[in-house]
């Protein structure tokens, strides 16, 4: 079954969020060394080697993960990304040609073997989620420089407990639908609310003032989604485990057909959240937890304008 | 007859004040009972523990909230006659049981348990410094703590009340944010301008029998 509207609406939200507004918040972590862990492997088969770091924020925390497309470098400035991600024109997963597709990354996971030799992104795929690099026993991988998600984008509540702050969470509640012209057509409006969760109150003003201004008087595509979204279940790029040539594996970014325009965000607010530190009935206080003690909540309308009924 | 005329547009403009006043002062009636009934729907429901002291159905948290709303201005005259709707942002939770229905209706993270000032004392031998702070009117029974249900509280807890323990969970835990305010909001957003147009209306009728 394909995916409904809302789905691609969610998730091409989520995207936005992601890859594009919070791309800043991107940390580099080099010569991890890597560990191999015989219960996931399958020798001369499947052979896993995990990241073993000690990094607060967990790079593999749920929501983080490792950056798994290429930016547009600036050529007067190498150090500052024209855009968070490259598109091209090629072949996706299941064959059909793209001319808006994006390849997996070539640059933002560099793995080492033992004498510091870089090798080659096709001997090996690369479980984004959890930071694994799974080879099948040709190489032996040593080390690893790689890129990840500092902050912790999810798409529920209950998740927020698994990871160490800072932590987003996206959550898309009930939706409108009107007429918006004579005939067929409709306008959906779903109601959006961000939840930011910080360490310490500057992150969560930099967080928060990053989305407001990802949102205000802005717009972001639909995607189709295909074949499906740039991960697949269990971390690899989708098709990267058929295929080792990365340029026919792109992540297909054509827009919704039957969708006026973009997605836009209205009536964008924002404000922080400060929940009593104690409390009773009467007047006294709560202790709560690092999670709530720097909040904030992003709230926005999600306008969609759709052709048919 | 300019002064004339001045006169009759400032008593115009008064009697429109005043009829938009008194009908929006009527449809705050009608906004306040779906904010309650919201609560009622959505927070009353929701905790079966008995023990709970953190309960939104309990009466002292139910009759603090009404009166908070009730209180509420919701129209407010002068030159520019606005009509607020308690939202998150505007609605004042500034005192004991309207800091806990804040923390529900905010959402929080995490396992919690409600513990007593006495089974804190017990646990803790001795108030935190937070604790010395506390309200000297407060009834001691009724003061309750929200704490993260962390190793250290498991400990003393399984310390000093055994391994069945004592605490209640707070029932909120982990719970995302509830919103009571949206529906009335929706409800004034959908209907203002029909407000508007039934007063004018009226004003028309109340102009006519005057000059008439």
């Amino acid at each position: 079954m394909e995916m409904t509207l809302a789905r691609k609406t969610d998730l091409s939200l989520y995207y936005y969020i992601k890859d594009r507004v919070l791309s800043d918040f991107i940390e580099k972590e080099e010569d991890i060394t890597l560990s191999y862990i015989p219960e996931l492997s399958c020798r001369y088969e499947s052979e896993v080697y995990v990241a073993s770091t000690e990094m607060i924020p967990s790079p593999s925390d749920r929501g983080r993960g490792l950056v798994y497309f290429d930016c547009v470098v600036d050529p007067y400035d190498p150090t500052h990304c024209l855009s968070s991600y490259v598109t091209t024109s090629g072949y996706r997963a299941d064959g059909v040609f793209t001319s808006t597709g994006t390849p997996e990354q070539s640059d933002r996971v560099v793995v080492y073997d033992s004498l510091g030799n870089v090798i080659s992104g096709t001997e090996y795929i690369i479980d984004y989620i959890d930071g694994r690099i799974i080879t099948s026993g040709t190489v032996v991988p040593a080390s690893v420089d790689y890129y990840f998600n500092y902050i912790s984008v999810v798409d529920e509540w209950a998740a927020i407990e698994a990871s160490n702050p800072p932590v987003v969470v996206i959550d898309m509640s009930g939706a409108d639908m009107m007429g918006y012209q004579l005939g067929a057509g409709k306008k959906i409006i779903r109601k959006v609310d961000i939840h930011v969760f910080a360490s310490d109150p500057a992150e969560r003003n930099d967080i928060v003032e990053t989305i407001f201004n990802g949102l205000y008087l802005k717009s972001a595509p639909i995607y189709s989604f295909p074949i499906g979204s740039v991960l697949d279940y269990d971390g690899t790029f989708f098709g990267r485990k058929e295929n080792m040539d990365k340029n026919l594996t792109l992540f297909d970014r054509s827009v919704e057909s039957g969708i006026v325009g973009n997605m836009i965000f209205e009536n964008v607010s924002s404000r922080h959240v400060s929940l009593p530190l104690l409390m009773t009935r009467s007047m006294d206080e709560v202790m709560l937890s690092d999670l709530n003690a720097y909040r904030s909540r992003i709230s926005f309308d999600l306008i969609t304008y759709v052709n048919t009924n | 007859m300019d002064k004339l005329s001045s006169n009759l547009k400032k008593n115009s403009l008064h009697l429109m004040n005043e009829i938009l006043i008194k009908n929006l002062n009527n449809h705050a009636e009608d906004v306040r009972k779906i904010i309650m009934e919201e609560y009622d729907t959505k927070l009353t429901s929701v905790v079966s523990d008995r023990r709970s002291k953190t309960n939104p159905g309990l009466p002292i948290y139910v009759d603090a909230f009404r009166t908070a709303v009730y209180e509420f201005p919701m129209v407010n005259g002068g030159d520019e006659i606005r009509m607020s709707v308690p939202d998150m942002s505007n609605f004042k939770f500034d005192n004991g049981p309207l800091r806990v229905i804040k923390t529900i209706l905010e959402g929080v993270v995490g396992k919690f348990v409600e513990v007593t000032l006495n089974q804190y004392l017990e646990m803790y031998k001795q108030p935190s410094s937070s604790l010395m702070q506390l309200d000297s009117g407060a009834n001691v029974k009724d003061v309750v703590y929200i704490l993260r249900y962390n190793a250290d509280v498991q400990n003393r807890e399984r310390i000093t009340f055994g391994k069945r323990g004592a605490l209640v969970v707070y029932p909120f835990s982990n719970l995302p944010p509830i919103d009571v305010f949206d529906k009335s909001n929706k409800y004034v957003e959908e209907n203002m301008d029909r407000w508007i147009d039934e007063s004018i209306e009226e004003f028309n009728k109340e102009l006519q029998k005057m000059y008439n």
